[in-house]
């Protein structure tokens, strides 16, 4: 690990500051899960850390009539353990329960959460790739058996965040403060593949921080499901996963947000899946064709075809769990 | 006895779970200097020249070293001449040491490594085995030759099954990284601290690059986070590459190792390719093996040929088989030298002949278990390299124990109907039950081929106060070492446990007493201190024979009552300190020991005034073993032990996803010396077990980027080769939540020349639990692996393979293509 500045933040307006100051040339540290390991694998120098877990108030989970507001420094097992989140929102709480293990639950952030790097393995070695502003992207002919099986172009990371999978799903909007001001944006818009830019996966700025994660109120009649598929039984990044959130009325399927983890650079809308199963019966044949419609487009690299099967396979299962 | 057989508690194990037991790196001393090393990118290179103008201008450094400044030999010493310490001319894997820096803090050194550049001409490399076969880059051959096996596999009446197995690296993954201290001595002499296993291999190599005599180069343990062979030989490099840098600076000089580089750089389990031919007779006897045998050695001899030898010892598992020819070759490549890891060269083999044994049995019609049974070793039999088994095998026993502890009949039957009636729920439930066996020995100790490694040292020495050191040249990494050597201690003096500490490894106490390796400290530290404890006990007995010890006991237990009614803490005489020593404060506050506390004092009261010498020197020989090396046929070990397993798995035929339900695994261990620290290492080689066989390899970069760069015309420096998964987030090993329900199992046909009837135990929990998985996976599911870890991907692959080799092939004639063989 290389020497750094350590600028812990007392006020937004510091941190902000501290942020533009650095020209690029700072990170954000809230609980520096993932942070502190880019670091000492030597794969991010900067010359400032920003600390912001010494902001304060941004440590909340609260309920108004829209929605819930949870703050970007509460921790993960905070959110899990929520008793409003377990019951009203059962995806996050599925997809908070699988994420990492409980020691890091209780060290992550929600907003660090969804901004996590990711774990491709020539852009945390040393690999002078796409990502890192090479030009190449090694995984396209090398070790892919991890990587993306939609929506690559040039780079083939998937964004590591099981939070994010789930919050897209959930329609979930992101506030954020930067020396411009301050702004909401839809979690999909949050997001970028590698044809909007190479280099990150969020559209955030170098002086910008999230400071809340807002989700609606399910509307009556939603129901939602997580599942993840790892390699192991804890502490594993996503091979694949599938989260559904659907609005049933009589056993029909008036809306859904069908969102793919694990496969893809950003958390996978697949509108494919939504068009197939939206005003209808949640059928097994329903189902069937929802699941090969999500991964029609798939263009599996040399070694990751399984990932195919495995997603539908996910997916099945969490249409299924709502359809009951 | 009273001791050894019982469930003592770990005294190592507070300081353990409390975090203070001093690590290495927990050390420090003062003016300490730290290092860092500059190692190579290449797999294969020539250096052409070597920068170090602007790493010596940063603040703090003090020495840059590179080979030519060494000033003894460029040498780790091991079994081959073939390693240096750091690279001379030529770079051979990734990692590759080049040169070392030491300077005032750690990132002080690792700017000045960055800052040190050099230029290097790349050289084509040998990135697989097969390739380095080919070029005929073998760093060791050994053969085995028994009967007429030709004879046999000529024969029409015998049942033939060949395949090709593969086996992948495998990582130590201990707790604590490799790291070493070592501090300049004012006599001249160098004092290494450090994590390790094997203090005597880390002295050699000291000397070896300081060119300092053995005696000056003191090497001490440290609390040691786990070793399971990967601290045997590898902690050399960085103890070399500390005194070194201590004897040019004159200040004591710290490297510790971060994960990704131990990952990168340190040894592993060698991966393995086995192609195997196995014949019985249609009634289920073992006739012959035909093996071809390939280890992946890396780029340096290291312990290469010894483990290759104990794989070839091993090669047809525990079973009669009177007809036999292996090849077993080691071969040189470009890659991270591999070395000793529990099993030592087991694994691999077992991992195919425990395979063969299944698909044998399917083939003769017998369950699996029975065609084992029926070929199991016995006393009298002779192994697959003629050695008669007089004494000690309980290998049958182990199968028995495992039968009964699992109900096996009955559980088979059961597994069988409710995979029946899972395929018949609607939706179909994609869930299939299995159990898979896997079976194995192990050659106690180093065997032939050991030499003057076999013996070991102790030294006991006892206070007048009655408490006693022991001395070893083995080490505790969390094997157990220290709670075992004290029992058998305890009860060889006839003293009680709390009176016995069992001391920091020094290379100055003891002689050169081998390795902490082969599952052979139990049995040959135990004899030392046996031997050791027996002279004392001679001489004490020449003068307690006949004496009445109860009046100096009353006498004693008067004393001591009246000293803590006054309160008196500090001892005013000799016969008060040995009285009043080594109380607890809940012994001293009520005033007694224990009767046979008592009656040790007194008795160690009596020799001192006695002027009796309370100390010697142990010396533990193993008996004789034999090998010829062109049959490779003797008694090469002392003795073996022996294991079975049964595993319960469920496999998600969908997805692939193997779990671990139950495992039963019973281990004739000799004599359990603690039965508690002995099922403890069970279960956690049963653990080890499961990472190896369902979830842990390395993926090493491919020369993918060469495709890429033909194809796009460009690309960037590119190092295939190196370990692309050198992370805990990327090296997958189990969790907790990975681990099944574990029976272990333990059955004792005592081994005469062992301490109270032990023999060893440290690595056969963890050698047959792969095969046991994937015979366990095949039963399942009916999918044959020949590779490991059967990942997710690799179990779904195969039923893909599976279900369209079905869909083209009509039942009947599958099975008259599998007569015909």
């Amino acid at each position: 690990m290389r020497a750094f500045e350590f600028h812990p933040a007392h006020q937004i307006s510091d941190a902000i500051r501290s942020l533009d100051e650095a020209n690029g040339n700072a990170r954000i540290c809230a609980g520096g899960t993932d942070l502190l390991s880019r670091l000492k694998d030597d794969v991010d120098n900067p010359e400032r850390l920003v600390c912001i877990r010494t902001l304060p108030d941004l440590r909340y989970i609260r309920n108004d009539k829209d929605g819930v507001r949870i703050g970007a420094l509460t921790t993960l097992s905070t959110i899990e353990e929520d008793a409003y989140v377990q019951k009203q929102l059962p995806l996050l709480h599925q997809a908070l329960q699988v994420t990492a293990a409980p020691q890091i639950r209780n060290q992550a952030t929600m907003g660090g959460s969804i901004c996590q790097r990711p774990r491709c393995w020539y852009l945390r070695g040393p690999f002078d790739c796409l990502r890192k502003g090479g030009k190449e992207c090694f995984a396209v002919y090398g070790e892919n058996k991890y990587h993306a099986i939609l929506g690559g172009h040039l780079c083939y990371i998937v964004h590591p965040s099981d939070s994010a999978t789930a919050l897209v799903a959930l329609n979930a909007s992101v506030k954020i403060h930067g020396s411009k001001g301050e702004k909401t944006v839809p979690i999909e818009k949050f997001f970028v593949g590698p044809e909007v830019n190479i280099l990150k996966e969020n559209i955030l700025e170098d002086d910008e921080i999230i400071t809340e994660v807002f989700i609606p109120h399910p509307a009556p009649g939603c129901r939602g499901a997580f599942n993840k598929s790892r390699e192991r039984q804890s502490y594993d990044f996503a091979l694949a996963s599938a989260a559904v959130q659907c609005r049933m009325s009589r056993g029909v399927c008036e809306d859904v947000r069908v969102v793919l983890g694990g496969v893809a650079p950003i958390p996978w809308r697949s509108r494919e899946a939504e068009a197939v199963v939206r005003g209808k019966k949640l059928s097994a044949a329903t189902i069937r064709e929802a699941s090969e419609a999500a991964l029609r487009n798939a263009k599996p690299l040399t070694q990751n075809d399984y990932k195919v099967d495995l997603t539908k396979l996910l997916l099945t299962k969490s249409f299924q769990q709502v359809s009951i | 006895m009273r001791t050894v057989g019982e469930r003592i508690a770990r005294p190592d194990s507070l300081d353990k779970v409390q975090g203070t037991a001093q690590y290495v790196d927990d050390l420090s001393f003062g003016a300490m200097l730290h290092a860092a090393v500059v190692r190579s990118p290449l797999a294969h290179g020539r250096i052409k020249k070597i920068s170090t103008a602007a790493a010596r201008r940063i603040r703090g450094v003090h020495a840059i070293l590179t080979a030519q400044d060494i000033p003894g030999q460029n040498l780790i010493p091991m079994i081959q001449p073939d390693q240096p310490l750091l690279a001379a001319g030529e770079v051979r894997h990734i990692g590759e040491a080049v040169a070392l820096v030491a300077a005032e803090t750690k990132s002080a050194a690792e700017e000045a490594a960055r800052a040190i550049t050099v230029d290097y001409e790349a050289l084509p490399a040998i990135l697989t085995l097969e390739e380095g076969f080919a070029k005929r880059e073998i760093v060791q051959h050994w053969k085995l030759r028994r009967g007429r096996p030709c004879d046999i596999f000529s024969r029409h009446d015998v049942v033939v099954v060949e395949n090709t197995y593969q086996t992948p690296y495998q990582e130590h993954a201990y707790i604590e990284t490799n790291g070493m201290i070592a501090v300049p001595e004012t006599d001249g002499g160098i004092t290494v601290y450090g994590s390790l296993q094997c203090p005597f291999y880390v002295q050699k190599a000291v000397a070896s690059v300081t060119g300092m005599k053995m005696n000056h180069c003191r090497v001490i343990q440290t609390v040691t986070g786990g070793g399971f062979g990967g601290k045997e030989d590898a902690p050399g490099l960085p103890a070399a590459m500390v005194a070194l840098l201590a004897q040019a600076t004159g200040r004591p000089v710290k490297y510790i190792l971060s994960r990704e580089e131990d990952m990168q750089v340190m040894s592993k389990r060698h991966p393995g390719k086995i192609v195997y031919r196995s014949a019985a007779s249609h009634d289920g006897i073992l006739l012959a093996v035909d093996v071809d045998y390939f280890l992946d050695a890396g780029a340096y001899a290291t312990l290469s040929p010894v483990v290759l030898w104990r794989g070839i010892n091993h090669a047809a598992g525990p079973y009669r088989c009177e007809h036999v020819r292996v090849d077993a070759y080691a071969i040189r490549t470009h890659k991270v030298p591999c070395g000793a890891f529990r099993g030592f060269g087991e694994p691999q083999i077992v991992f195919a002949h425990e395979r063969q044994m299944d698909l044998l049995a399917e083939r003769i019609g017998l369950d699996a278990l029975q065609f084992r049974e029926k070929n199991a070793l016995e006393t009298g039999d002779h192994t697959v390299t003629e050695h008669e088994l007089k004494e000690s095998v309980g290998f049958k026993d182990t199968i028995i124990e495992v039968r009964r502890a699992s109900n096996y009949d009955r559980l088979k039957l059961e597994i069988e109907k409710s995979n029946g009636a899972r395929i018949s729920e609607n939706p179909p439930n994609p869930k299939r039950r299995g159990l898979g066996w896997g079976c194995c020995y192990y050659g106690v100790g180093l065997g032939a081929r050991g030499g003057y490694l076999n013996p070991a040292g102790a030294s006991v020495v006892i206070s007048s106060d009655g408490s006693v050191n022991v001395a070893v040249g083995t080490t505790e990494i969390g094997q157990g070492m220290i709670t075992v050597l004290s029992q058998i201690a305890a009860d060889a003096l006839g003293c009680p446990l709390e009176f016995i500490r069992i001391m920091p490894p020094d290379t100055s106490r003891v002689p050169d007493s081998g390795p902490t390796v082969a599952s052979r400290t139990t049995l040959m530290s135990g004899n030392a201190i046996a031997d050791a404890c027996r002279q004392i006990k001679s001489r004490m007995a020449a003068v307690c024979a006949d004496y009445d010890f109860s009046k100096i006991i009353a006498e004693m237990k008067s004393q001591a009552v009246a000293a803590s009614a006054r309160g008196e803490t500090h001892p005013k005489s000799d016969f008060h300190r040995i009285v009043t020593s080594s109380y607890t404060p809940s012994n001293r506050a009520s005033g007694h020991w224990s009767e046979e506390a008592w009656l040790w004092k007194a008795t160690i009261q009596r020799c001192v005034q006695n002027m009796v010498q309370l100390s010697a020197h142990g010396w533990a020989v193993p008996p004789q073993t034999t090998y010829d090396g062109e049959t490779g046929l003797g008694d090469v070990y002392v003795t073996y032990s022996y294991s079975t397993n049964l595993v319960e798995v469920e496999v998600d035929i969908e997805t692939g996803e193997t779990t671990v339900l139950k495992v039963w695994t019973a281990h004739d261990v000799g004599k359990a010396i603690n039965p508690q620290t002995g099922e403890g290492q069970i279960e956690g080689g049963v653990v080890q077990g499961i990472g190896y066989g369902l979830l842990e390899e390395h993926v090493l970069a491919t020369d993918g980027s060469k495709a890429a760069t033909r194809k796009t015309g460009k690309g960037g420096p590119f190092p295939p080769g190196r370990i692309l998964n050198d992370q805990f987030s990327t090296y997958i090993i189990p969790t907790p939540m990975d681990i099944p329900e574990i029976h272990s199992l333990i059955v004792e046909h005592a081994f005469p020349y062992g301490p109270f009837g032990a023999k060893g135990l440290g690595e056969t929990p963890i050698i047959a639990v792969a095969p046991a998985l994937v015979n366990a996976i095949a039963n399942a599911t009916g999918i044959q692996l020949r590779e490991i870890p059967a990942t997710p991907e690799r179990v779904w692959q195969a039923l893909k393979q599976e279900a369209s080799r079905r869909t083209q092939q009509s039942p009947r004639r599958s099975r008259k293509a599998a007569s015909a063989i």
